[in-house]
């Protein structure tokens, strides 16, 4: 009964009733404002919410879908193709498991006439270029995909843009020969110490050449990826890539990558693999992809949380700002409390007032926070677009008075992020910063509600 | 807390000083002051600006404390009373009538009339049935709807007296309740208040500077000096 009491005289001191003409709106603006710099504060917040989310999402299903897969399977580099098309067949006869690759990488350096680069060298077979996965992610830009025979090279965008080349060129790949490769074999790569030993010998290394002709230009719309792979055949892999210096292994897509179930997926796969390979088979070298990039994944997490920590300040702030709003609302309304308390009130209840009112403004101020953070995330997009072309229009217009070159503007260079940034919109991620908003205004009103039980009605009789 | 021999008496004092201190000096405003004012009696306290009427009206309503003496007011020994009990004390047994209304801008007559009862956990309904009631009878039938702002004066402190007795007070406490009327409305509220003991039954201590007003009381006391005499 009480609360309902406090709730009315509060919904009253904050909206008022009074009749057109006779009321005094000083006491309100201050509140208004405190409203609009809650929503205010919000907005940012929601975007980063949303965009950092889509942004984590879309360069994870990239990582997952042209570079990790979903789980992998170290096996060894000499796998004889009749041991790999069995391990194959009977992970496909895993539920959820809905394509396999046999993927052998190794390091190397790729030179075109005018410069050279590092290069993550993926031997790869077609049906990781017919997956649908592969295929939503990876698109190419020119020429045919899948690289074939021996000669043939497909590069990723950015790396053809720093090489200068074009469908058609060549290159030069630079790996370590297999004659000298037990003196460089890296034993931090996973599972190779089971597969050979290791004498280090550096007297012993010589590089092998190979030229290869590029077929394709591919892009993942990522340049962390487009930057640093070159996908060749398997037989051309087998030639340039020596056993000991490449890492070998099982690409599963499967039909639950970011399930719980996932997991269940990793343990059938255990158990289809074990009987087939019980020489050299551990389940350590089953890996799902959250455990293959964990410092990626780990450091996207890091990057978001400091985000919005910094934008949680800018909350707090709004809602110190309400606090003292609320405090000159309680100064506004002293005669008031004092006749309330002249007539009986509790402190429970001019508390609860004003309590009230701090948990109305700040809900107002966070439903239309949220509402609006929500609107400018998911255009954000169109947002983008539409500031860049503002922004080149003004750019032209004073190219074009001034006689300088005009350079085109790209807010989100896909040199750098993706080109478009994924909506990606977690109602729980929302419905908890909704609720931190408002306990953080409550608790900001904790303050004025105390200077409200103190105003005495004293104050009341010595006016009177 | 209750004393039985006081069962009779809505108000007494026995010996209260009450003194305001400050830096420059102490005001020893009430001096070992003696009252009584049996159930359904009108009594009213006259003197000059400065008096004490006020302080002694904040005594009587648990508004004010003092130093010394004993002040019972409905059966309670308000120097024994906590900072928590008083709230509950000035919600059932007093209710005060201020020379300006005091009403809430932004309640109707009708609200402003019901939130004592309604904050004291009466039901919404019954609050407002029983405000409604208390307006008719204060004339106010027709204007209970209204903001504060649309009615007069006199309404206005007719609204504000039906507010003071929507808990059925053992006493109400006028400060000065006709000083910002016009003489027809002012006697209009005269009227009003003075029918209050026989009405409701309670009593009615009425503080002011107007003898005529005061002249329609059971009782007329002089404050001077700290100390009241009667007339």
């Amino acid at each position: 009964m009480k609360g309902d009491c406090a709730g009315l005289i509060s919904s009253r001191f904050l909206l008022g009733r009074e009749p057109k003409g006779a009321r005094d709106k000083k006491h309100s603006s201050g509140l208004t404002g405190a409203i609009i710099g809650i929503g205010i504060s919000l907005v940012p917040i929601v975007l980063v919410l949303i965009v950092s989310n889509g942004m984590i999402q879309g360069i994870t299903d990239r990582y997952m879908e042209t570079k990790t897969y979903h789980i992998q399977v170290a096996v060894p580099s000499n796998l004889d193709s009749s041991s790999g098309a069995e391990g194959k067949k009977a992970l496909l006869d895993v539920p959820s498991v809905r394509n396999v690759v046999l993927e052998t990488d190794g390091t190397g350096i790729i030179a075109s006439p005018t410069t050279t680069k590092a290069v993550l060298i993926r031997a790869i077979e077609d049906s990781y270029f017919t997956d649908p996965g592969t295929g939503e992610y990876l698109k190419v830009l020119a020429g045919e995909p899948t690289p074939k025979g021996t000669r043939e090279i497909v590069l990723g965008e950015a790396l053809a843009n720093e090489l200068h080349v074009r469908i058609g060129d060549s290159v030069t790949i630079i790996t370590p020969s297999a004659a000298s490769a037990s003196a460089l074999k890296n034993s931090d790569a996973l599972g190779q110490e089971r597969f050979g030993s290791l004498k280090s010998d550096f007297g012993l290394y010589s590089p092998k050449l190979t030229i290869l002709k590029i077929k394709g230009i591919v892009s993942a719309g990522y340049r962390n990826l487009d930057a640093s792979w070159a996908f060749v055949s398997p037989e051309a892999g087998s030639r340039i890539l020596a056993s000991e210096f490449s890492i070998s292994y099982f690409g599963i897509k499967t039909n639950n990558a970011y399930s719980n179930s996932l997991g269940n997926t990793r343990l059938a796969v255990e158990k289809a693999l074990e009987p087939l390979y019980p020489n050299w088979f551990e389940s350590r070298l089953v890996r799902t992809w959250p455990e293959i990039e964990v410092n990626l994944y780990k450091s996207f997490g890091t990057t978001k949380s400091v985000l919005m920590l910094i934008m949680i300040l800018a909350l707090i702030v709004a809602a110190v700002n309400l606090g003292s709003a609320l405090s000159t609302f309680v100064a506004e309304h002293r005669k008031d409390i004092a006749v309330l308390r002249s007539t009986g009130a509790e402190d429970s209840l001019i508390r609860g007032i004003f309590l009230r009112a701090g948990l109305i403004t700040g809900g107002l101020g966070t439903i239309a926070g949220l509402c609006a953070g929500l609107i400018v995330a998911i255009n954000v997009n169109a947002l983008i677009m539409g500031l860049e072309w503002v922004i080149n229009f003004f750019t032209r217009l004073w190219a074009a008075i001034s006689g300088t070159a005009f350079v085109s503007l790209r807010l989100l260079d896909p040199s750098y992020y993706l080109e478009r940034i994924p909506i990606v919109i977690n109602f729980a991620d929302i419905a908890i910063l909704g609720v931190l908003s408002v306990v953080l205004c409550v608790l900001c009103s904790l303050v004025p509600a105390r200077k409200a039980i103190r105003v005495s009605v004293q104050e009341l009789i010595r006016k009177n | 807390m209750s004393e039985s021999s006081s069962d009779l008496l809505a108000v007494r004092c026995n010996g209260l000083c009450k003194t305001f201190f400050s830096e420059a000096e102490n005001l020893e405003v009430l001096r070992s002051l003696d009252l009584q004012i049996r159930q359904g009696e009108s009594c009213a306290i006259m003197g000059a600006s400065g008096s004490g009427k006020s302080t002694l009206l904040a005594i009587l309503g648990g508004l004010e404390r003092f130093e010394k003496g004993e002040v019972y007011v409905d059966g309670n020994n308000l120097g024994a009373l906590s900072e928590k009990d008083l709230p509950r004390f000035r919600n059932k047994s007093v209710g005060f009538v201020f020379q300006f209304h005091y009403l809430l801008k932004d309640f109707t007559a009708l609200e402003n009339v019901a939130l004592p009862a309604y904050m004291c956990g009466v039901s919404k309904k019954d609050a407002w049935e029983k405000a409604g009631s208390l307006l008719s009878k204060m004339g106010l039938s027709n204007r209970a709807d209204h903001y504060p702002s649309e009615l007069s004066g006199g309404e206005r402190q007719r609204a504000a007296i039906a507010r003071a007795l929507i808990n059925a007070p053992r006493i109400v406490l006028a400060d000065e309740p006709t000083g910002n009327l016009d003489a027809a409305n002012a006697e209009a509220v005269r009227s009003l208040l003075f029918s209050l003991p026989s009405m409701t039954g309670c009593s009615l201590l009425v503080a002011t500077h107007d003898a005529g007003l005061a002249s329609a009381a059971d009782s007329v006391y002089t404050l001077s000096s700290g100390r009241l005499v009667r007339q």
